[in-house]
């Protein structure tokens, strides 16, 4: 089943599952509903829809679960403080990393691009973690002078541990009973549909089709699918999380075995399902609504009759941030 | 278990009630709030019925009411109804789902949002005064007019046994539930649940809360807004339900809102603030320690997103 180019295998993902809910950080089984299909009525109503709410997680988005996978394995410096954990992110991944330093008392430096929403920089900084804005351009070149100097950086999601740590969903997806034919998953890096389509596929659901979604205006694994190796490119998208300027190695390696297809939605389909969605009662960020925009806009195929699991990624949107994208 | 003779609906009527609306209804799911319980050092449920059809519990008792009517009399012409946003939307869905004509009476100071939901069902509107003796002239009128059968958003057996399914679905989700919050307005969520808890768990308390004593009340919880129990709903709450009664200020209530859309990540609305607010109240944390496990019934989630009171 698993063979030498596996990026994480479904012990490595068990594994994780362990060592992220026994952590201090209170992390979660989150809630899965069931039998959702009929809160949408434009859909094929023979479809069977189930929703896993990853914003209901600790930290508003399911980060959390592949950093507290990373901070299993600390080394001696790190833990006693004399050198600071390192890592670049504008969003989700900053506050699940800020949060996790301040539960476990550790210093760390977390770079941010100057596009970043002023709230968000002040968020991660109350966490008690030090902030370096600097231009996009110059993020990720600062951060691989920063692992090169052997610093200990954090990739926010080209990483074995990372990938490891969010695969603890698959788990939960199949303990909660359910088979799925088809499962959803919102891709930015890529970290988050790696773990899940690792974990489900290894777990003996080979024919379960995993579909990763992204914004059209952030197609890097669509374009890394297309071109046969992971790309850079410019990125665009009201989805602000799902649009780092790349496709991790680790994430399009993994993504090549077990992921199905790539889909696209555009901004305005994932901002109009964000809409959907609060009018049935529930709170998503752009982010964390792309799998369901493309289940809402018929752009799953094959979905008659079948069991398909969407995942919510984030929750992670104040009121005035909603109401100003209408 | 010696119920007064006023009190007309039995559990079994609540089952069937069950049994006739789930092809229709959601079978809401319930969420937890490890932040929540931590701060009020219980166990704390909240059944979803914000996540409704027609986005509050008020389509259990409106759908019973029909299919009921309907089964009874299969010429019926049409239903009609005064209600301050949630059971007319709720009964204009019922009325579409069975195939039956709607008219609404509705308040001229209800949202928007809740009288555009009316008409999207398919059902006619028809304003009024926002007091309660001109919702029931209003009301009487259009059913002579029409021919139409009045269904009450409250005072009416059929009304109240659909609401009472929202206690069968919870016990069986959570059997250990030791207490039932629920806010009032009036009295048809409270009297049903209290029937069929009472009667599933006869140790059950089932609390009772509004936003201050009653009356017509100047509040940002328009689904309680009409403080006024009926004659069908006043006699079970007197026999069933706690003499404790919350009171929450609107302020607490805004509080509760924010808590839920930021921390839980769910759209409610003001009223079902109010039985958050209540769970997070002082009142609740000086009541028995034995009462561990609280569910909370968030009763709506119909609001404007331009108008939520906060930002």
């Amino acid at each position: 089943m698993t063979s030498d180019d596996d990026v994480v295998t479904l012990d490595d993902i068990q594994q994780a599952r362990d060592v992220i809910m026994t952590s201090p950080l209170n992390v979660r089984k989150t809630p899965m509903l069931k039998d959702m299909t009929s809160y949408f009525p434009e859909l094929d109503q023979s479809m069977g829809l189930c929703m896993k709410l990853e914003g209901m997680q600790t930290t508003g988005s399911f980060k959390i679960r592949g950093v507290a996978n990373q901070m299993a394995n600390l080394p001696p410096e790190v833990k006693n403080g004399t050198r600071k954990l390192i890592t670049m992110s504008a969003g989700n991944y900053g506050k699940a990393f800020a949060y996790t330093l301040n539960k476990l008392n550790l210093p760390g430096l977390c770079l941010m691009p100057l596009t970043a929403p002023s709230n968000r920089i002040t968020l991660i900084k109350s966490f008690g973690c030090e902030v370096a804005v600097l231009p996009s351009s110059e993020l990720q070149s600062t951060f691989s002078q920063y692992a090169a100097q052997n610093f200990s950086v954090f990739h926010p999601f080209d990483d074995h541990s990372f990938i490891a740590g969010c695969g603890s969903i698959a788990l939960e997806i199949l303990e909660d009973d359910v088979k799925p034919d088809v499962v959803v998953v919102c891709c930015g890096g890529g970290g988050l549909v790696s773990g899940i389509a690792a974990g489900i596929k290894q777990s003996g659901l080979t024919d379960c089709r995993i579909y990763a979604v992204e914004p059209e205006g952030s197609r890097t694994m669509y374009e890394s699918f297309r071109k046969g190796e992971p790309v850079t490119m410019a990125v665009s998208s009201v989805a602000a999380g799902l649009s780092p300027p790349y496709a991790g190695k680790l994430t399009y390696q993994c993504c090549r075995k077990y992921v199905e297809d790539v889909i696209l939605v555009s901004d305005e389909e994932i901002l109009n399902c964000m809409s959907r969605l609060f009018h049935v009662g529930l709170v998503a960020e752009p982010s964390g609504c792309a799998a369901m925009a493309a289940i809402l806009n018929n752009k799953i195929p094959n979905v008659a009759g079948k069991k398909v699991v969407a995942v919510i990624t984030g929750s992670n949107v104040t009121l005035s941030e909603m109401t100003s994208y209408q | 278990m010696n119920m007064n003779n006023c009190i007309k609906i039995a559990l079994s009527d609540i089952r069937k009630a069950h049994e006739k609306i789930t092809p229709h209804i959601h079978f809401t799911p319930y969420f937890r709030s490890s932040t929540l319980d931590l701060r009020v050092g219980r166990n704390v449920f909240f059944k979803a019925e914000n996540l409704q059809k027609t986005g509050s519990f008020k389509a259990r008792g409106a759908l019973n009411a029909v299919l009921s009517l309907k089964a009874s009399n299969p010429d019926v012409h049409g239903v009609v109804t005064h209600s301050s946003g949630n059971h007319g939307q709720a009964l204009a869905w019922a009325a579409k789902t069975a195939g039956v004509k709607c008219s609404v009476v509705v308040p001229n100071n209800s949202p928007k949002i809740k009288s555009d939901a009316i008409l999207g069902y398919g059902a006619e509107l028809v304003f009024c005064e926002p007091t309660p003796a001109d919702r029931q002239a209003t009301c009487d009128r259009v059913s002579k007019e029409r021919n139409f059968t009045i269904v009450p958003p409250y005072d009416h057996y059929d009304v109240i046994a659909g609401q009472g399914t929202i206690a069968v679905e919870f016990l069986k989700q959570v059997p250990d539930l030791d207490a039932i919050l629920v806010p009032v307005s009036g009295g048809g969520m409270t009297s049903g649940i209290a029937i069929a808890a009472k009667a599933i768990k006869p140790d059950i308390k089932g609390e009772r809360l509004w936003p201050n004593p009653p009356r017509f009340l100047n509040t940002i919880a328009d689904g309680i807004r009409l403080q006024q129990l009926g004659d069908l709903t006043w006699p079970i709450i007197l026999e069933l339900v706690e003499k404790d009664v919350f009171s929450v200020k609107d302020d607490d209530i805004v509080k509760a809102m924010r808590f839920v859309f930021e921390r839980m990540k769910l759209v409610i609305e003001p009223a079902s603030g109010a039985g958050v607010a209540a769970v997070m109240s002082e009142r609740l944390a000086s009541m028995d320690p034995g009462l561990r496990n609280i569910g909370v019934i968030l009763c709506g989630g119909n609001v404007d997103i331009d108008h939520l009171p906060w930002c």
